[in-house]
């Protein structure tokens, strides 16, 4: 038999729900608000009734409340297709767009780790999957909005309104532990492993030279010239974990210098990638190993490439974060006495 | 009667006056639930859902500041009117008894109704 639920757990999980589909850089503040005038009420109620609320007439405050999507809808300030498509309906719909692009960006993005298989220049894959993005970017939104505001126009509306029941609304997950400080003493050891070896290969071309394979394979022209930035991109990496683990600066500028080390590494790796093959033939060469270096290739291509996607999204969410965080007034200013 | 429409358009007409009866309202300091008792008691029902994030957009119009506090140990965000949402205010009252006398008068009789009445 299932237990019931108290009134802190209901309040706690609608909160949550609620939470989760705020934006990111308002959640936290919204949401203690959000419970701030939900617990007021509860206690308004208690008050009036002389005697705490049973948790069946809590839940009958939040269902009246309303269902956390549709709460967290109203906080939004310009969502997409916001005029053409319902409170009631709008959370589907951004559900439904969101999963259909990361669909197809998985999908498009394991056919180009295939295509560096191929016999196909790195750079014309690469151009493909830009241009493809791009107009996907374009074309699934248009539709999807279009398809939703034909059931708008029909006057399809799922009733989630009505049906929901906020017993039904999962669980508040445990907290994640703080972000763990030995993680990032790893990032700063293996960093300094990382400098190290650059230094040496930086001050010392011989060493640089019969690394990989010993001489059978080296790095190309284009990886030897570029060894300075990589040695300030890794000194940065570095500079910016440290940072985190002594929380000596204010995160924003943490948060500043990740996003340029990330940039910049994009903007290497894409430079790296358009020179073509980073891994030459060396002194010691073998030509038996032809198969060998031209796979070696691809998949350092290949891990280049969703490296750049991967880093290039999180920069966007990081860099939308912090330009919305900026540009809003301060919440908290102090009233006017 | 057409039910629908009238439900329609009197939403539209309350949603213009919230905003007027809000402001109104924040000239004294008001957490959310406390705001939506009081308008309440005065008359206008409103949503939490309508409430709530409208407090937020007027403030980030800078009409309204506001503040955490603690009351009956409880953390809560507390909203008063801005210096500037006095001035948008004070216009947006005498806008509404313009509005309201231009409506008084136009919802008379017309002048040739009333002498064929008498």
């Amino acid at each position: 038999m299932k237990r019931e639920l108290t009134n802190q757990e209901l309040l706690d999980r609608y909160i949550h729900a609620v939470k989760m589909m705020l934006p990111p850089d308002k959640m936290e503040d919204i949401a203690a608000e959000v419970r701030s005038n939900l617990e007021s009420q509860v206690e308004d109620q208690a008050m009036a009734l002389g005697r705490q609320l049973r948790p069946d007439e809590v839940s009958a405050i939040l269902k009246q409340h309303g269902h956390p999507a549709k709460v967290a809808y109203q906080y939004r300030e310009q969502p997409l297709g916001r005029g053409l498509i319902s409170p009631a309906l709008f959370p589907f719909y951004w559900f439904t767009l969101r999963a259909i692009l990361a669909l197809w960006l998985t999908i498009r993005l394991i056919v180009a780790v295939f295509a560096l298989q191929g016999t196909s220049p790195v750079g014309t894959i690469l151009l493909g999957l830009g241009r493809d993005v791009l107009l996907a970017a374009i074309i699934i939104p248009a539709g999807v909005t279009l398809l939703f505001a034909v059931g708008e126009y029909l006057e399809f509306k799922y009733r989630y309104s009505e049906k929901w029941k906020p017993e039904a609304l999962g669980p508040v997950p445990a907290p994640s532990p703080q972000p763990p400080k030995p993680r990032l003493m790893v990032h700063i050891m293996s960093g300094i492993a990382w400098l190290i070896f650059w230094t040496l290969s930086l001050y010392s071309p011989w060493f640089f030279w019969v690394w990989g394979g010993r001489g059978i394979f080296s790095p190309s022209e284009a990886l030897y010239a570029m060894r300075f930035p990589l040695w300030l991109l890794a000194f940065f990496g570095i500079s910016q974990s440290w940072l985190s683990y002594t929380r000596f600066a204010a995160s924003k500028w943490r948060q500043v210098l990740c996003i340029g080390m990330v940039a910049a590494g994009v903007g290497l790796a894409i430079f790296l990638l358009l020179t073509g093959d980073l891994l030459v033939a060396g002194p010691k060469w073998d030509p038996t190993q032809a198969k060998s270096l031209a796979t070696l290739n691809q998949m350092i291509a290949g891990v280049l490439v969703l490296a750049c996607i991967v880093a290039g999204l999180a920069f966007l969410r990081k860099f939308i974060r912090i330009i919305r965080r900026w540009s809003s007034p301060t919440r908290t200013a102090h009233l006017a006495s | 009667m057409n039910l629908n429409a009238f439900e329609h358009l009197r939403l539209e007409l309350r949603r213009g006056c919230l905003v007027l009866a809000v402001l109104a309202k924040l000239r004294s300091e008001y957490h959310g639930y406390a705001l939506v008792k009081a308008l309440r008691e005065g008359g206008l029902e409103i949503d939490e859902n309508t409430l709530y994030p409208l407090l937020r957009r007027l403030e980030n119009q800078k009409l309204l500041a506001s503040a955490w506090r603690v009351e009956d140990k409880r953390n809560k965000r507390f909203y008063r009117l801005s210096e500037e949402g006095r001035a948008v205010l004070a216009w947006l009252l005498e806008e509404w008894r313009n509005i309201n006398g231009a409506l008084e008068k136009l919802s008379e009789a017309p002048t040739g109704a009333r002498r064929r009445k008498a």
